[in-house]
């Protein structure tokens, strides 16, 4: 039943790849947790992009491992939306149905994930890209692999999507409370 | 010079606009803690990896070997023999599970497997001993086999479902797997033309590791005690990969807690 078994030795040597994990971690996990709007997908998306930067490490740790990760978050995000998320169940209730009132309850990142589902796969990771992850049009359009016009006017869309959403202006106001204290 | 004013004052409200969406998208953030065995579940990850492109690689050379050889039979072969059949490729003696799973069956040559996605984002398993046909992403995953890759099960045939769920069919034996025989099948095995249904459960040990659970949902027709039987040794050498380079041996596997035939 025993298969061949894979050296641990191979796991040696990495210099820095747990500090980078350490200290990016956590802003890869809320990145991911934006893109997919499930704590658990989340993870599950930062540990497939880890996995996969660390073979490279090597190589990335001079350069600008962090532009790789989040290129390989974006990336990851897109292939497994077209490989399994393609039926992605559509809500009962629409978000721009949802109503002040019951935001007042209702959790402000559920809310939150729930106007992001609305977006299309490519506009939410230019979102996250471009408004949380505060890159530039350029950039993002690197990490992206496309025109800088595509991302602006990907961005624009999307702004206009959002702001058509009663949600959002509810959650905004959320934010600057937020903010305040 | 109105003209003017507008772009100004639009431009002035995109940037609002945009001031207001990263504000939002960073207090909109749910508290994330990552688990505490991150780097270990990282480290698993590359190594089954590893194992998956290694398998790929010898899929290929023993692909390419086949061929060559078939290719052979057909020089040497008479002129009007036929040409010769190529086996399904889901046929195989040790069907490596997705990595998602983990999970390593052994199946006799007589069997098919089929990995399936689903609309939960999660993966499904087929395996049974007769051919399947892939029945695409599966937009409602409320039961084990409402997306079957059998229309109808013959007599004497099998359709098994692993299914990566939440939680296990029963608590209180998370260690190992165990399979029970069911009172009666349920309602897609019935349509599928089950009449005998088996469901089995377990996670990897411990199961705080954050490995899979996973559950097994087995349905039968008319099955005759040599399929009962290869069912049961299937379901006794399945194990968990847990992924630090080399198999589980110890456990876990599916047990049957009493002979299906009780």
């Amino acid at each position: 039943m025993a298969v061949a078994a894979d050296s641990t030795t191979d796991f040696e040597g990495i210099e820095g790849f747990e500090e980078f994990v350490t200290a990016r971690g956590p802003r890869l996990l809320r990145a991911a947790w934006l893109l997919t709007g499930d704590a658990h997908l989340a993870e599950d998306l930062v540990q497939t992009v880890l996995a996969k930067l660390w073979p490279k490490w090597h190589r990335l740790a001079d350069g600008n491992p962090e532009a790789y990760a989040r290129r390989a978050l974006v990336n990851t995000y897109s292939s497994w939306w077209q490989r399994r998320w393609r039926g992605e169940v559509p809500h009962d209730v629409l978000p721009d149905a949802l109503t002040a009132d019951m935001f007042a309850d209702v959790d402000l990142g559920h809310a939150l994930a729930t106007a992001l589902r609305t977006l299309p796969p490519r506009q939410r990771s230019v979102v996250v890209l471009r408004y949380f992850e505060d890159l530039s049009v350029e950039e993002t359009a690197e990490a992206l692999g496309c025109r800088p016009g595509t991302v602006k006017s990907q961005a624009a869309k999307a702004l206009r999507a959002l702001r058509g959403l009663p949600t959002v202006n509810t959650l905004v106001e959320g934010g600057e409370r937020c903010e305040q204290h | 010079m109105s003209d003017v004013n507008n772009t100004e004052e639009e431009g002035e409200r995109e940037r609002n606009q945009e001031q207001e969406l990263r504000l939002l998208l960073e207090h909109g953030i749910p508290d994330l803690a990552a688990p505490k065995d991150r780097m270990r579940q990282i480290r698993q990850r590359v190594a089954r990896g590893r194992r998956r492109r290694r398998l790929a690689v010898l899929t290929a050379v023993t692909g390419v070997v086949a061929a060559g050889l078939l290719g052979t039979l057909r020089i040497s072969g008479p002129a009007d023999a036929p040409p010769a059949q190529v086996a399904a490729p889901q046929r195989s003696t040790t069907t490596p599970m997705p990595d998602e799973l983990g999970l390593i069956l052994r199946t006799d040559s007589t069997w098919y497997t089929l990995t399936t996605p689903d609309t939960r984002a999660l993966t499904t398993v087929f395996a049974a001993n007769r051919p399947l046909t892939d029945p695409g992403t599966c937009t409602e995953a409320t039961s084990a086999f409402s997306c079957s890759p059998v229309d109808r099960l013959g007599v004497d045939e099998v359709l098994i479902a692993f299914r990566q769920e939440a939680e296990p069919h029963k608590e209180g034996s998370a260690d190992t797997f165990v399979i029970e025989p069911q009172t009666e099948p349920g309602q897609s095995c019935r349509r599928i033309g089950g009449d005998q249904q088996w469901i089995g459960w377990g996670s990897a040990t411990p199961r705080a590791s954050g490995q899979p659970i996973i559950n097994a949902y087995v349905c039968l027709r008319q099955a005759s005690q040599e399929t009962i039987d290869r069912v049961g040794k299937l379901l006794a050498t399945a194990s968990l990969d847990l992924g630090d380079g080399a198999m589980d041996t110890t456990s876990p596997t599916f047990a049957p807690t009493r002979s299906p035939l009780d």
